[in-house]
């Protein structure tokens, strides 16, 4: 409902700011000549205008240059061309620079070397998100099994990230199942970008059977909650990552459709 | 009271003209007819309307969602090695990856489904070249197979055939894959009731026979052979091996949305070889891009395909663009 009534402010941004058109107008009855230092005697008919364009403003990309590492835009020292109103704001707050050809001199000489930079322009938010990633692995629980790394590139592509083979290291000690004092806990595995930035990703593994009465009981939101170790020595990289802060715990009420129900009515 | 009524009313009916008697009552047997029609009519007429049921909820908001794959090309390419699928613009694998990524989830240690048959869909653009409202109409289609497989529960069409009435011939059409074969033998049979043409799915003849089945026309009804159906040929023992290890194919359409369609099909169990199940995609492949109208470029006909089973719900894009026919 709240979509139907915004709809008109979000289709037109003229509700949002003033409009920024120029129009080119033409007299329909142009008006006499004068001598200098006089103004015309104009008439009604004079106030009647043709409109020979209305172009509306667009937005248009501009040229900038990076001073520092902006997150999926570029490295320092490179000229990209974005939005006019990013790129302004990345200039006021001395992020970037204009694209002039003495200040691509002058800062491709004394770009900082102690800027945080990335591989890529990608490659620091692919770093920041993998951080916080829990990756879970679902093997069989009934047939035996030795976790390979081709178990966990499906289950990397299954939770749609693209992570290659030769990209990552197993953990030193091999797992092996079907066990159940592994199920919900953590290990780790590292994954290098661009063979430079290395992550410590969290990976669960979770037994699953092809019958449905014979699966374990679902846990909701179970990646929102920081779990056991598999082994003790890995208390040292789960200290690099970004702790997981789980979400206030509010008494279940059954499924959501109902609980909206509820509160209509009461 | 009545009784004398109903003796007047016989008196009149029952008039004498001269020596000949005339009944009245034989002419107004139509006319009480036709008055209970109209009464019925105006029955009908004055019925009284109930009233529509008004939708509420879930249902009033129902509006068709338009099916055609949203368009991603204008989303950035990837740079990197990692990256996180969603940002950036769909990956392409070819077939033969797709196969192996699949049989990868569906292995022993992870799902344990090594048999699932593998599935996909492809997508039409049904519009004309050069043309604003003209748009293809839904076709079927029954494929060969060159590798043919059998779903579980599932067994494979019973094929009967009418041949010429040479020894040779018949044998010929059995061995092709033919339940029961015959000639003017097999039409008696049919006639008197030995045979049931509705146990079988296909029926098929030779050119020559023809005439004499217009005697079990009644019999065989929608199941008749014909040309257009591919059921009528000098080539039996092709016909009866396409429509053996032929699928049948039926593009969805929606009148809502007539320059869009669409096909799932099944190419064959994750446990067979990768060029079997390369060779059964190929022969799909050729027969959707016969059908393109002429003037279309392919990359504009097939906007996308993808494959994916049941029990995952991985959905990978295939390249199609290395089978299209030379």
């Amino acid at each position: 409902m709240w979509k139907k009534v915004f709809q008109p402010f979000i289709e037109n941004p003229a509700f949002f700011q003033p409009l920024r058109t120029t129009y080119v107008v033409k007299r329909r009855f142009p008006a006499g000549l004068v001598s200098p230092g006089r103004m015309p005697s104009l008439r009604k008919r004079h106030m009647i205008y043709e409109t020979l364009s209305d172009n509306q403003y667009k937005p248009q990309n501009i040229n900038i240059l990076l001073r520092k590492y902006v997150e999926d835009i570029g490295r320092p020292g490179e000229v990209v061309s974005i939005k006019e109103s990013k790129g302004r704001f990345l200039i006021l707050t001395k992020m970037a620079e204009y694209a002039s050809a003495e200040n691509v001199a002058r800062v491709n000489t004394s770009v900082d070397k102690d800027v945080a930079n990335f591989s890529s322009r990608y490659a620091g938010s692919t770093v920041r998100t993998l951080s916080e990633f829990v990756l879970n692995i679902s093997m069989n629980k009934e047939n035996p099994w030795t976790l390979e790394p081709w178990h966990i590139r499906s289950a990397f592509r299954k939770a749609h990230v693209h992570v290659p083979e030769n990209c990552f290291t197993m953990p030193s000690e091999p797992i092996s199942g079907p066990d159940m004092a592994l199920e919900g806990k953590e290990f780790f595995i590292t994954v290098t970008i661009n063979n430079t930035e290395k992550v410590p990703v969290r990976c669960r593994i979770h037994h699953w059977t092809t019958q449905p009465q014979d699966r374990l009981p679902p846990v909701r939101d179970h990646w929102k909650f920081p779990v056991d170790l598999i082994s003790p020595k890995d208390e040292e990289i789960a200290k690099l990552l970004p702790r997981l802060t789980p979400p206030e715990l509010v008494p279940d009420d059954g499924p959501a459709c109902l609980r909206n129900k509820r509160k209509r009515i009461g | 009271m009545l009784s004398l009524l109903s003796l007047f009313k016989t008196n009149r009916a029952v008039t004498s003209v001269g020596n000949v008697a005339i009944r009245e009552y034989a002419a107004r047997k139509g006319t009480r007819e036709r008055k209970l029609k109209l009464k019925k009519k105006r029955k009908q007429e004055t019925k009284v309307e109930v009233p529509v049921k008004k939708i509420y909820g879930r249902e009033f908001n129902l509006v068709y969602v338009k099916q055609r794959p949203f368009d991603d090309s204008h989303y950035k390419e990837p740079i990197d090695d990692v990256f996180f699928h969603p940002r950036f613009r769909s990956q392409e694998y070819s077939f033969v990856d797709v196969v192996k990524f699949h049989r990868e989830i569906h292995h022993e240690t992870v799902y344990n489904q090594p048999k699932a048959p593998l599935m996909f869909r492809v997508d039409i653009d049904m519009k004309y070249p050069n043309r604003v409202t003209k748009c293809l109409d839904p076709w079927k289609s029954l494929i060969e197979m060159k590798a043919p497989f059998l779903l579980e529960g599932t067994t494979k069409p019973t094929v009967l055939a009418f041949c010429r009435e040479n020894a040779e011939d018949i044998l010929s059409a059995e061995q092709a894959g033919a339940d029961k074969a015959g000639g003017s033998d097999l039409i008696k049979l049919v006639q008197a009731g030995e045979v049931r043409t509705s146990d079988f799915d296909y029926i098929v003849a030779h050119p020559l026979i023809v005439t004499d089945l217009a005697a079990i026309r009644g019999l065989m009804k929608k199941q008749f052979p014909t040309v257009r159906s591919r059921t009528i040929g000098t080539n039996l023992e092709e016909i009866i091996t396409t429509l053996k290890n032929g699928i049948k194919v039926r593009v969805e359409h929606s009148s809502q949305e007539p320059d869009f369609g669409y096909f799932t099909a099944c190419v064959g169990m994750l446990h067979m070889e990768t060029g079997a199940l390369e060779g059964n995609f190929q022969a799909y492949m050729q027969d959707t891009l016969k059908h393109r109208p002429t003037g279309k470029d392919p990359n504009d006909f097939l906007l996308q395909c993808h494959a994916y089973t049941e029990f995952s719900f991985e959905k990978l894009k295939i390249n199609w663009r290395d089978y299209i026919p030379k």
